[in-house]
């Protein structure tokens, strides 16, 4: 029997629909290089590229002019604040503002920058994850190049007010980029309403492959981030290197999936959170870290306390899920995310993330929520309660 | 190994149970962790020998499983024999890896409280 797969906020399955187109691409006359100009197959490999680059704007309600191809969102992020450290702020001395509860690929990247001068100033979010608009407007002062905080949080669902944290960027005249892998195609997304900048932007969260990505560089901002690797002229010089077509039709396909489906993945990931929590009420000291209203319903980060997260989800044997972030899940280390929300050491350590998707069952929820009570049961036992 | 891991992982045969066995007159030693873990061993001794042995545990799989393991083979052992927990074979027999080898720690800790316990009882 194969594992129940809740560990959606890692990484999805792909939709048969972008294996199948992948498959054509790979197949097909289009594995030329898209860069080859002077003949047909690198022509239709161009052409393809440049459909798929409308259906990821598409998704976002952007230009497609305004979508970088990059290898996935850790790309994405590094690009969009060493591209703009290079184009934009080299030479300038001032502080950039960011929070703690961000993806390494936005944190590791900061800390470079402030190795080279820049002032990095880390939000601490509030007791339930969000990061504090009325903390956020009081830290943006005249020295600050840049903001950088995440649409929805990787490990507890947390989802931040974008439309808000733009506007207060826009007044300020701060470049504003948002790390939105985890919510891109799983709730709305208009840049004409963000006031955003940069946006990084992630395939395999929605059901599309690994390996790709892009960077939403906003119309006004378009140009003024420099390159990171040095190569070709592709991408307009942004990003160099030879476009792998295959993955761009996955990502594109993805993306006009999650159009089409969004609502209906919405509703439905609020019916296996509510089924889940339903059939877990009997564990009596169960938390979620997350406030209900704040958090996107398909990731639960739930704290068993006292007990050790680890244990949990090997009691679990047939069920996939994770202590908190895949990126950091080698780490011995305690979650920054959870310790930046207040968590104490013994908090963090009983934490499990259960993140669910398109294609997770009822049944496959009821037997997981069934297998979570039954461990807990035994660890508390073991543990002498 | 995973299955051994699992076995003992599993196993309950062999905890304390308050409602159970608060009668029998056990020693205990208790450590723990910063993080919360702990190894909580309850031996009833004979002369010097261990004729029963329980404990309670939270940590993790590892800590679980080297604890069942260990208060498995530590009865009618002495308690010198007991000591020697690197006779036991417990790194080797369930594959500890290397980052998860300070749980023997804490169960070397937990019988040394024990130990201590049983001396100042003398």
């Amino acid at each position: 029997m194969k594992s129940i797969y809740l560990d959606y906020a890692s990484s999805t399955p792909l939709a048969n629909e972008v294996v199948d187109e992948m498959v054509s691409a790979i197949s097909n006359n289009d594995f030329g290089n898209p860069s080859s100009a002077d003949h047909e197959y690198g022509k239709n490999a161009h052409q393809l590229i440049e459909d798929c680059r409308k259906n990821v704007a598409n998704l976002i309600h952007a230009d497609q002019r305004e979508i970088i191809w990059t290898s996935g969102a850790t790309e994405a992020n590094n690009l969009a604040i060493f591209g703009s450290y290079e184009f934009n702020l080299k030479n300038k001395s001032g502080n950039i503002i960011t929070s703690m509860t961000e993806h390494k690929s936005v944190i590791e990247p900061f800390k470079k920058l402030e190795k080279k001068g820049l002032r990095v100033l880390l939000l601490s979010p509030k007791r339930n994850g969000e990061i504090d608009l009325n903390k956020l407007e009081k830290t943006i002062n005249e020295d600050t190049l840049m903001v950088s905080l995440m649409h929805i949080n990787n490990e507890t669902g947390v989802l931040n007010d974008i439309e808000s944290i733009g506007k207060i960027c826009k007044k300020k005249n701060v470049i504003f980029h948002v790390d939105a892998a985890q919510s891109i195609g799983k709730v709305s997304i208009d840049v004409n309403n963000l006031k955003v900048d940069l946006m990084s932007l992630a395939s395999h969260k929605i059901y599309g492959p690994k390996g790709i990505g892009a960077l939403y560089i906003n119309g006004e901002t378009l140009g003024r981030i420099a390159p990171i690797l040095q190569g070709g002229g592709q991408e307009r010089g942004i990003r160099p290197g030879t476009l792998p077509t295959h993955q761009i039709v996955g990502m594109a396909a993805a993306f006009r999936l999650a159009k089409k489906h969004m609502n209906n993945d919405l509703h439905h990931i609020r019916k296996c959170r509510a089924l889940f929590l339903k059939s877990i009420a009997s564990i009596e000291d169960a938390i979620i870290n997350t406030d209900e209203v704040s958090t996107f319903p398909g990731i639960i980060s739930l704290c068993l306390p006292d007990l050790d997260a680890e244990s949990i989800i090997f009691g679990m044997k047939k069920i996939a899920l994770s202590k908190g972030s895949a990126c950091t899940s080698d780490s011995d280390e305690p979650s920054h995310v959870l310790k930046s929300m207040g968590l104490s050491q013994e908090e963090i350590r009983g934490t499990l993330r259960i993140s669910f998707g398109r294609y997770t069952t009822m049944n496959e929820v009821s037997i997981a929520a069934e297998s979570l009570t039954k461990i807990v049961t035994h660890l508390k036992m073991i543990k002498g309660r | 190994m995973e299955n051994l891991l699992r076995q003992y992982f599993s196993d309950s045969k062999s905890v304390y149970i308050a409602a159970n066995h608060a009668d029998i007159n056990f020693h205990i030693g208790v450590a723990t962790q910063v993080n919360g873990s702990f190894v909580k061993l309850y031996l009833k001794l004979e002369e010097d020998q261990i004729i029963e042995a329980k404990y309670n545990v939270s940590g993790c799989p590892f800590m679980i499983a080297i604890t069942a393991f260990y208060v498995e083979k530590i009865k009618n052992k002495t308690l010198l024999e007991a000591a020697e927990i690197q006779d036991f074979n417990i790194e080797k027999t369930l594959e500890l890896p290397i980052n998860k080898k300070d749980r023997l720690f804490l169960l070397e800790d937990a019988l040394k409280n024990c130990i201590k316990q049983i001396n100042r009882g003398k």
